[in-house]
């Protein structure tokens, strides 16, 4: 990871197995600001990875994280120098091919469980926000505001 | 208020951007000052945090728009 990684970007990046992250990595859910919450399994895998108190900071501050904070929290697994992040990556991908595969899926399965019945909870909650008008209007004001603050709480996100 | 902090921010701030603190008052807007959009704003904090040791939320930036008020903020974290 590097830069910016709000939003549906995070919630892809949950779905890895190790993250590692560059120090300009930022990582954030601004959703409740535009009236909904992340949809597509970034909550349940962020309060599998990380303790409650920092996955209610997150979610209703809006706020953003650095890495070696989101390493802190346990988000990350390791925070590299600047621009090193794929190439760390890929070693921590080839140590891992080291491993009988087999023998590393099992322990996957037992370490990264899939929080099934939350995803499930989740969507629901999506898929019943994001029928509410206010939150068309919100999204439609997200895409084409281009001032100077785009992520920032805006009133008529209320 | 022009203090040595104030004054390290806007040094930091300049260089992180490659443009010259010359001519940068502690009374400016950042945004101008620097060039930047908001996603370089966003640099701008990971760098702050960094070098202060200290954690900004970005919603705190929502009322300060000068480098003195950013200097402020940084202040109240423990800078």
């Amino acid at each position: 990871m590097h830069g910016v990684c709000l939003g549906g970007g995070l919630e892809l990046a949950l779905t890895a197995d190790i993250i590692v992250a560059d120090k300009s990595a930022r990582f954030g859910f601004p959703e409740l600001r535009l009236g909904l919450i992340p949809g597509f399994g970034g909550l349940p895998r962020l309060s599998r990875d990380v303790g409650n108190a920092v996955v209610r900071d997150l979610l209703f501050t809006g706020r953003t994280i650095r890495a070696s904070r989101a390493f802190e929290v346990g988000l990350v697994s390791q925070v590299v120098a600047r621009s090193e992040a794929l190439t760390v990556a890929r070693a921590v991908a080839k140590q891992t091919l080291r491993f009988d595969s087999v023998v590393t899926g099992r322990a996957k399965a037992f370490a990264k469980p899939l929080p099934r019945e939350d995803l499930d909870r989740e969507k629901a909650l999506f898929l019943q926000l994001i029928t509410d008008p206010r939150v068309l209007r919100a999204l439609t004001t997200f895409v084409e505001d281009d001032g100077p603050m785009p992520w920032l709480p805006k009133d008529n996100a209320s | 208020m022009s203090d040595t902090l104030t004054h390290d921010l806007i040094q930091r701030a300049a260089t992180r951007f490659g443009v010259s603190a010359d001519g940068i008052e502690p009374s400016n807007d950042f945004f101008d000052a620097l060039g930047i959009d908001s996603v370089q704003a966003m640099d701008l904090l990971t760098e702050l945090e960094d070098h202060y040791d200290v954690e900004i939320p970005d919603y705190e930036l929502q009322d300060a728009r000068t480098f003195e008020q950013l200097a402020d903020i940084l202040r109240r974290r423990g800078a």
